[in-house]
């Protein structure tokens, strides 16, 4: 959620439970400043929060000309003091998902282990070897907030276009949707690269408009029903849940441009999610 | 048709001149005809549809202003068709109607027309006055008004010269010129007062009113006079004409009553704000607020009567004509709105404003009794230090919403238990404890009674049969026996809404199996409390009993208080150690404990609401020791092998610090709100087993609360319970096994043994009975 509205933004997902309280909140809109202007970023998002055992992750998100590829993601344990996190690799990716497993710490320096046995050669001059493959939170926070911006993080349909240059930007004459475009879970986008849209026939193409649609819809989404679309605070702002990351919280006020989603939660990735629909 | 409803175009009905139409002025100076008559396209004149118009015009039997309806259009229909049956008309009785045929048929300027209306001329029979329609007009010519005047109402000049002068008087159509023609009506000439009549009628100034309502009011003048004062003032078609006209509708005279009808149907027609009488309409002016042209349209119009022959032609032309229109209009945007739809939102603000309705009486016994309701602002600020709640304005309305709860039901104490996240709604939950336990364990007697008869009747039916069949060996395990009401996972009562504002609803208590299975499952909520809960091992209830039993694990896992507060109670001193405590009482004595060292330790946390066992219960039940009342089972009951070891869980009051760790994970986490302001800070206490599980404590104060889905941590990942193996249909015994068929040679053998010992065994039963004479 944009780090300008943090204040109101919190309060419409504060319908999931997680919200931050004035001291954070505060700090947030002091340091997002600084950090927008050192980092040269467009706009500052305050991403979410990932909570370890013993400390909890601020992560923050600054976007650069092109809102979708120009991302950085930033942690902070304060609220002031902002480290900036690697990219995530596809070898990263690769190397994470082997070796993590469970609760995130709190500790970036902390050293996730795994030990693998590697064989080489057949019958008996076969020669084990123990490999230990490890890897810091760092990389794992990192890899995380990645692995939830490409699932999970959603935009109302129309908010993002794609210009001339193929940049994606704000759209800066979007309105909201309408109150009964907001219902339908075909009217929000995946604010990550299109993985579906190439295959959908030329018939389906053809109804949509290449600037707005050039991004997964969220109904298209497998299993059926990893979503949550509800009306919340009097029903006036439209809020999706995800059921895949548990914690992340999507809000929509109809007929308004505002939107914008947190992530708080644990940093697991829901997977029994096929037994619990 | 127009953007903003329909337009008239305000036409007298049958006057040639429209005085502030430019167009029809230049009309004026160029004809000296009666009107402007347009042939219409030669598709439209189609013998029969003449015809069928005709037919409606010489039919005596239908109403007048239908029939001078079918005149007009034959009329604009023109040719010999039309003429020849203008021509039949003139046989019918009203004057009123043949005056007209004639003065038509003067209009239509048709030389096949002269035959007829010379005729009616000749014939003596007709009334003077359609005699005189089918005369010709005299032209008009210019002259002041005062000289005009003495023309016209010199009655020793030529009627010639008089008409010329009416005409010219008609063309000035100013105020005097109307007030000159309408002492023309006091002229000796019945003819000519008649003609001035109709002169007046076309020029529609209001200022001819009160000499033409003197004509009609006049019983002594002559009828035909009257009824063109009557046609005159339906044309200027003003509140006073109308009434003068509604007075007449009943006239002794038929010609005046037939007027006076006429007149206000023509009037009636203009204001319903349809189109007007076709001949107007046939005009090719160009109205001025559509683009569309009225002859264009009328003749689309035409088209599609002739093309749908409606029953009801006339009735619903104009309906016909506002469709067409709508038809052709291509902007829809501006006036098309959409019905306003009642939003959710509005339907849930009305329901939410119930709870600010202020208390009728505010009674001041509040300050003796302990009120139900917790000091809920001073909870919400705490949440918010804590960085957990539902938002500002969502915890009032909870709270306001709590508040009618107590209201509503008698209940001893209630707090906010916290809130479960489904997947079309939510559940906000309300922990009460209520003064009505007998109410709930009526209906479960009633429940396990009914239970019982129902298998008792499945008995019966079996005995019944003639060839029972094989009866299962499968004996059910007992099943463990529900928590009293006020005890254990029962200890409280929950209220679930939706929404706050929304009704709360009772959830049903929980029973140990429920307990049990919800703890091997991992189910979103979806919202419904009558939803089925799909699962394996199946669920016993729906959703409204699963959400009590995570309800009642989360409560046993989590309810946390600072060490100190609770103490146990005294009541239960007297019995055996083995029987865990599920009493406490606030201590009295209690001393805040430090928040740096509650964020700090553990064990200064301790639970404060009972572990559930294994068994499903907080009491465990020793299901070994059947009750006597069953005789059969008791011989089983003997033979198992030892009693089974009590199920004990951690006693009430234990410090969390003692919790078990699973999948690796500390089940706490602590931490204080603020490190910047840390001696203003609240210390704040996360369940990592049951994520969603909150505690804070400042000083004296506490609270616990859950959002969240309503699921446990699970760790690596959940892995279903596998179903039970089949079970084998019968025991594998000698009789059913397969064997293969003995050879020839193995039954030989067999034979061979079988006789070798019967021999034997003859030999011994000798050898026996001597020995048993020897005894002997």
């Amino acid at each position: 959620m944009d780090s300008n509205l943090l204040g109101y933004s919190l309060e419409l997902v504060a319908g999931s439970g997680c919200t931050l309280n004035v001291e954070k909140r505060t700090a947030l809109e002091t340091s997002l400043v600084i950090l927008k202007k050192n980092y040269k970023f467009q706009r500052v998002l305050f991403w979410g929060k990932i909570l370890g055992l013993k400390e909890d992750y601020f992560v923050a998100q600054g976007r650069g000309e092109d809102e979708m590829e120009d991302k950085k993601n930033l942690y902070s344990f304060n609220c002031i003091d902002w480290f900036l996190l690697p990219p995530a690799t596809d070898a990263l990716i690769d190397l994470v998902s082997r070796v993590t497993k469970g609760r995130f710490i709190g500790d970036p320096s902390h050293v996730y282990e795994q030990l693998e046995i590697h064989r080489q050669g057949e019958g008996e001059g076969a020669v084990e070897e123990e490999v230990v493959t490890t890897v810091n939170e760092e990389n794992r926070l990192a890899v995380t907030v990645h692995l939830i911006d490409e699932d999970v993080s959603v935009v109302p349909r129309g908010a993002f276009i794609k210009n001339r240059r193929g940049l994606v930007q704000m759209n800066r004459s979007f309105g909201g949707l309408s109150h009964s475009e907001v219902a339908k879970l075909d009217s929000f986008l995946h604010f990550s690269k299109p993985k579906n849209l190439k295959k959908k026939s030329i018939l389906e193409m053809g109804e949509l408009n290449p600037a707005l649609d050039f991004l997964d819809v969220l109904s298209d989404d497998i299993p059926k029903g990893s979503w949550s679309l509800q009306f919340e605070c009097g029903s006036k702002v439209c809020v999706l849940r995800s059921l895949l990351w548990l914690g992340l919280t999507f809000y929509h006020v109809p007929m308004t441009p505002l939107h914008g989603y947190v992530y708080i939660g644990d940093g697991n990735k829901n997977l029994d999610l096929p037994f619990m629909l | 048709m127009s953007r903003d409803g329909p337009v008239s175009l305000r036409k007298p009905w049958r006057s040639t001149f429209c005085l502030s139409d430019p167009v029809s002025k230049q009309i004026q100076h160029d004809s000296s005809s009666k009107l402007h008559k347009i042939p219409l396209s030669s598709s439209m004149t189609n013998v029969d549809q003449v015809a069928a118009v005709g037919q409606v015009l010489v039919d005596p039997g239908l109403d007048l202003t239908r029939r001078f309806r079918a005149l007009f259009t034959l009329r604009n229909l023109g040719g010999t068709e039309a003429i020849k049956w203008i021509s039949k008309a003139f046989t019918d009785e009203s004057a009123l109607l043949k005056h007209e045929l004639a003065y038509c048929l003067g209009q239509m300027q048709d030389r096949q027309a002269i035959p007829t209306l010379s005729a009616v001329l000749k014939d003596a029979q007709q009334e003077p006055m359609v005699r005189h329609e089918a005369d010709p007009a005299p032209p008009a010519v210019n002259r002041t008004v005062s000289e005009l005047r003495s023309v016209l109402l010199d009655e020793s000049l030529p009627l010639f010269e008089r008409y010329r002068a009416m005409f010219a008087l008609r063309n000035l159509s100013n105020e005097e010129a109307v007030l000159a023609l309408g002492d023309g009506l006091q002229c000796s000439s019945t003819l000519f007062r008649h003609e001035i009549g109709y002169v007046l009628g076309q020029m529609q100034h209001p200022a001819a009113v009160p000499a033409l309502c003197a004509a009609l009011e006049c019983p002594g003048e002559n009828p035909m006079v009257r009824h063109e004062a009557a046609e005159a003032l339906g044309s200027i078609g003003k509140e006073d004409c109308l009434a003068v006209l509604q007075r007449y509708r009943g006239d002794r005279e038929r010609i005046v009553k037939e007027s006076c009808e006429v007149a206000l149907d023509m009037l009636e027609y203009e204001n319903s704000d349809h189109f007007q009488y076709a001949d107007e309409l046939f005009q090719p002016f160009k109205s001025f607020r559509c683009n569309e042209e009225s002859y264009d349209h009328l003749s689309r119009l035409l088209i599609k009567v002739m093309d749908e022959q409606p029953q009801n032609a006339v009735d619903v032309i104009e309906d016909m004509s506002h469709d067409m229109k709508q038809g052709l209009f291509k902007d829809k945007q501006s006036t098309l709105r959409d019905l306003p739809q009642t939003t959710a939102a509005e339907l849930l603000a009305e329901q939410q404003r119930l709870l600010f309705s202020q208390p009728e009486d505010t009674e001041q016994e509040d300050e003796l009794v302990e009120t139900p309701l917790p000091n809920v602002s001073e909870i919400g600020f705490y949440l918010e230090q804590a960085g957990v709640g539902l938002g500002r304005e969502e915890m009032q309305r909870v709270f306001l919403a709590l508040k009618q709860l107590v209201e509503l039901q008698a209940i001893l104490r209630c707090r906010l238990w916290g809130k479960i996240l489904g997947t079309e709604s939510s559940y906000i939950v309300a922990e009460a404890e209520c003064r009505e336990w007998e109410e709930e364990e009526e209906q479960i007697t009633d429940e396990a009674e009914e239970e019982e008869e129902r298998e008792d009747k499945c008995r019966e039916s079996e005995d019944n049969e003639v060839d029972p069949l094989p009866q299962s060996t499968y004996k059910t395990p007992p099943v463990v026996p529900k928590e009293a009401a006020g005890t254990g996972a029962n200890k409280f009562f929950y209220y679930v809404c939706k929404e706050p504002g929304l009704p709360w609803v009772k959830l049903p208590s929980v029973s140990p199996a429920q307990i049990t299975v919800a703890r091997q499952i991992r189910k979103f909520f979806t919202g419904r409390l009558d939803s089925p809960v799909h699962s394996f091992p199946p669920f016993p209830g729906n959703e409204a009993n699963y959400l009590r039993a995570q309800i009642a694990r989360i409560s046993a896992g989590t309810q946390v208080s600072p060490q100190g507060f609770f103490q146990a109670g005294e009541e239960e001193g007297d019995e055996e150690d083995e029987a865990p405590q599920d009493s406490y009482e606030v201590n009295s004595d209690f001393e805040a404990i430090p928040v740096a060292e509650m964020a700090e330790s553990l064990s200064t946390w301790v639970h404060h609401v009972q572990h559930i066992l294994p068994q499903g219960r907080c009491m465990w039940v020793n299901l070994a020791v059947e009750p006597e009342e069953d005789p059969n089972e008791d011989g089983e009951g003997e033979e198992e092998p030892d009693e089974p070891e009590p199920e004990v869980g951690p006693p009430l009051l234990t410090p969390v610090s003692q919790d078990a760790e699973i999948f690796n994970t500390a089940p706490w986490s602590s931490k204080m709100s603020s490190t910047l302001t840390s001696q203003h800070a609240v210390a704040l206490l996360r369940s990592n087993i049951w994520p969603g599980a909150y505690t804070y404590s400042c000083g004296k104060k506490f609270e616990n609360i859950y959002v969240g889905w309503g699921l446990k941590y699970a760790g690596e990942g959940y892995s279903p319970s596998v179903p039970q193996p089949p079970q084998r249909e019968y025991p594998s015994e000698p009789e059913i096994t397969e064997a293969l068929d003995p050879s020839l040679e193995e039954e030989q053998a067999l034979r061979e043994d079988l006789e070798e010992q019967q021999a034997a065994q003859e030999e011994l039963e000798d050898a026996d009975e001597e020995d048993e004479e020897y005894d002997d």
